[in-house]
């Protein structure tokens, strides 16, 4: 939608600048008195002290998905990696050997210096298997290869830290649904 | 004998300053040396009790003045000015007219009394206020003066403005001087 | 020798020669200026400022200051770095250039009264000292003329640096210099017709006896506290190192302590410009309401009231630090305790602040009575009252001062640059005649109501 603005010429008092000027002045001096004596109303934080809350639909770190008996719910269809516009998505299939799925992943590996965190992945699996809710803004390595994650760490997260009412999280092996889960899944064919 | 000291490292540097100014190759160099000159002036004049004349000197020449003078030499910043020679033709008739000043200003000094008491207040404030101003006093000769200086240098103003105008208003004179 | 040795009490020559060490509160002023910069810029701009830098204490721990540890850290990183100039300056005008700002910051402060002439009796004898280190009767001309010579620093270094940039920044300095050098003189001048002197003593007891310069003439303070912007060369008008334009104007060949020289110059220059405002507008060193004598006769409840005025300002600081602390402990901050720990040494100063403070006013009020001889006609009192007296009058003009320092401040973070023809139009088509017209209208009236030839 455009919107027009419509831009009203100045008045005299306002082409005169010095009220304006003042005018100015006495924002100026609101948010400085307002940093003075209300320091802990500014909107900053001290960063590494205290960490900003950072909302759970806000593109952080991914993570992928897991059944109720721990395996990673990604089927292989490389629907991510074809969605991926930066081509940070390596994955190797592989038979399941659960016999109600046809493939399974043994290789997910994402280039986090390579990723643009475009949440195309996510949009694009069918399944549900990757998210990109841990809300993990900031990490670092020392190297340019520890920054491929693979599978061993996607999956490497902790229903408890995600809300209770984040079903798919929970139904996770250590979630709270995890047990009423695995009955309805049923026990591994082995 | 403070006063004479004093007097002796000022006009050591005012003499100095002069002469770094007619020997300097570069404007900028002169300009500088001609600052030096004024403040060791503004000293002198404050040595010999008038503390107002050596301030307006300081204010007016060393600050005002010279600060134009080295704007003009910056904005024509001409390299080639480090090349010109220490003498040329032009010398044969400046020192000529350097050494009769110099013989002129002599036999004018020693002409003088030379009645030196640092003590007497000679350009106070107040005082020069009523040599200038205070017709009863001094007559109305300074005023006049005073006066007729104001009006000359305000019609030199207003002929630099009219000047300017017209080069800007014109385009013919600055394609001119691209040319040449 | 003896006989001008022998024609002063011993007491007035220590006076004169400590006297000297007031040419160092303008590069003092620094020390505040520069806090209160950043982090003022911070709050204006609702971010926090440098607030990181610190020193360790044994018990307390990492001792902030709220960014006053930043001085520190700014002056060691610029005395620690190399001196570096590049091919092809000049080396003399290149190395001379930072350094004619800051010499001219220590002279001017000698024709600033910090008090009121003292005149006390020591033993039999009335001793006067003078305010100021130079009694000078053209002591604001003289400031005017030195604080335009100090541009010369900025020109010069423009020209020796061989850079395009440095030559227009210096270029645009020297022309902005001339341009408001004009407008300073003219706008003050009305001032200095009404009061009849050029001497800062008697502007301040024109204040003093009558109403301050503010009130008498507000048009020629707008116009005298636009011209100091200006000349200091601080935003709105840093045109000389604007950084959109010129890289970084007169000084982007400058690096390490050089670069700090002017750096300290400029802020120096605020220092001392912001004194100067105070002395001719704000009245100085004169107690609003009070007269000298009413203080001096009263020395004891003027300490008490001294000191409760300090309590108070210390019981404001306590607040907001138990505010803080309160915060802390609430908040998830993962460096809590560490700074619970540097709050508990704020919290210990002040509060043997307090009762000392306290202690020393009640006794003031109680213990001191002033006892005078009578001199003239007048009350002269003894040495401790004239140092009382000084003391209350140097603090009364570094706090008008220090509201003009953050005017400075104020003022930087909220106007934008002005293009360049803008600054030289301001200059010279409305300053200068406004300061113009001020000037003629405050002759007619002085002469039509306050009477003179």
């Amino acid at each position: 939608m455009v919107r027009q603005i419509k831009q009203t010429p100045m008045n005299w008092v306002e082409r005169l600048y010095i009220f304006e000027a003042f005018r100015g002045l006495f924002t100026t001096l609101k948010h400085f008195l307002r940093g003075l004596f209300r320091y802990e109303t500014l909107p900053t934080v001290p960063y590494p002290e205290i960490k900003p809350e950072i909302p759970r639909d806000y593109r952080a770190k991914h993570r992928l998905m897991l059944r109720p008996d721990g395996t990673p719910r990604c089927v292989a269809c490389f629907m991510c990696a074809t969605a991926c516009p930066a081509h940070c998505i390596y994955i190797e299939a592989a038979p399941s050997v659960d016999g109600r799925i046809e493939k399974r992943a043994v290789r997910f590996d994402i280039d986090h210096l390579v990723c643009v965190f475009c949440g195309l992945c996510v949009e694009a699996c069918p399944v549900d298997a990757i998210r990109m809710d841990t809300q993990d803004t900031s990490y670092v390595h020392r190297n340019r290869e520890d920054f491929i994650t693979p599978m061993y760490d996607l999956t490497a997260w902790d229903p408890k830290q995600y809300p209770q009412n984040d079903t798919q999280s929970q139904v996770a092996p250590g979630g709270s649904k995890n047990q009423q889960a695995l009955e309805a899944w049923g026990l591994k064919v082995h | 004998m403070l006063a004479l000291i004093y007097f002796l490292i000022l006009g050591v540097i005012a003499v100095g300053g002069a002469l770094c100014v007619l020997l300097s190759k570069h404007p900028l160099y002169g300009a500088l040396s001609l600052v030096v000159t004024m403040l060791s002036l503004a000293g002198i004049y404050g040595l010999l009790g008038s503390p107002f004349v050596g301030v307006v000197q300081v204010m007016v020449y060393a600050g005002a003045i010279m600060m134009l003078l080295t704007f003009v030499i910056m904005v024509l910043n001409g390299a080639r000015d480090n090349r010109t020679p220490r003498f040329d033709k032009i010398s044969l008739f400046v020192i000529p007219a350097i050494i009769l000043m110099a013989l002129m200003l002599s036999f004018l000094i020693l002409r003088t009394p030379l009645v030196f008491n640092p003590e007497t207040a000679r350009g106070t404030v107040s005082l020069t206020a009523a040599t200038l101003f205070d017709t009863s006093a001094s007559g109305p000769g300074y005023f006049l003066l005073f006066e007729a200086i104001g009006l000359l240098l305000l019609s030199a103003m207003a002929t630099a403005v009219i000047l300017a105008k017209k080069k800007l208003g014109s385009p013919e004179t600055s394609d001119s001087e691209e040319v040449h | 020798m003896m006989e001008i040795i022998n024609s002063k009490h011993w007491i007035e020559w220590l006076l004169i020669v400590a006297k000297f060490a007031f040419a160092f509160v303008p590069v003092l002023f620094i020390l505040l200026l520069i806090p209160m910069e950043r982090r003022g810029a911070g709050f204006i701009q609702d971010r926090q400022g440098p607030n990181r830098s610190y020193f360790w204490l044994p018990y307390f721990g990492r001792i902030r200051l709220f960014g006053w540890v930043q001085n520190a850290c700014d002056g060691l990183k610029l005395f620690t770095k190399e001196i570096y100039a590049p091919n092809g300056v000049n080396k003399i005008l290149f190395a001379l250039a930072p350094a004619i700002p800051f010499v001219i910051v220590l002279i001017s402060p000698c024709v600033i009264p910090w008090f009121a002439p003292m005149v006390f009796t020591m033993g039999d004898q009335v001793v006067r000292v003078s305010g100021n280190t130079v009694d000078s009767e053209v002591g604001i001309l003289l400031l005017f003329g030195l604080s335009s010579l100090s541009a010369y620093g900025a020109v010069l270094a423009g020209w020796a640096s061989k850079s395009k940039y440095s030559l227009l920044g210096g270029l645009r300095t020297s022309a902005m210099t001339i341009s408001y050098e004009v407008c300073l003189g003219l706008s003050i001048m009305g001032m200095l017709l009404m009061v009849g002197s050029f001497r800062i003593d008697d502007i301040i007891a024109w204040q003093e006896a009558h109403v301050w310069g503010i009130v008498a003439q507000p048009i020629a303070f707008f116009c005298f506290l636009i011209s100091m912007i200006a000349e200091t060369g601080r935003a709105p008008f840093d045109v000389a190192e604007g950084e959109p334009e010129l890289v970084a104007g007169f000084h982007t060949e400058y690096g390490a302590m050089q670069f700090g020289l002017f750096y300290m110059g400029e802020y120096s220059h605020i220092g001392i410009n912001s004194i100067l405002v105070a002395c001719l507008f704000l009245g100085g060193y004169s107690v609003p309401f009070f007269s000298q004598t009413t203080i001096q006769a009263n020395m004891g409840y003027s300490l008490a009231v001294l000191c409760g005025v300090f309590i108070l300002l210390i019981l404001t600081f306590l607040h907001m630090i138990y505010r803080y602390s309160r915060w802390y402990k609430t908040s998830a901050a993962t460096n809590k305790t560490v700074i619970l720990r540097e709050y508990s040494l704020y919290k210990l100063l002040g509060w043997v602040a307090i009762p000392a403070l306290a202690i020393i006013g009640v006794a003031s009020a109680l213990f001191i009575h002033p006892e005078f001889t009578l001199v003239d006609g007048k009350a002269v009192y003894g040495l401790g009252i004239a140092f009382g007296t000084a003391l209350i009058q140097i603090l009364v003009l570094l706090v008008k001062a220090c509201f003009f320092c953050f005017v400075w401040i104020w003022v930087r973070w909220t106007l934008p640059r002005f293009r360049y023809d803008h600054v030289m139009n301001l200059g010279w088509k409305v300053i200068l005649n406004i300061a113009l017209v001020n000037l003629v209208i405050t002759a007619v009236v002085a002469k039509l109501v306050l009477g003179g030839n």
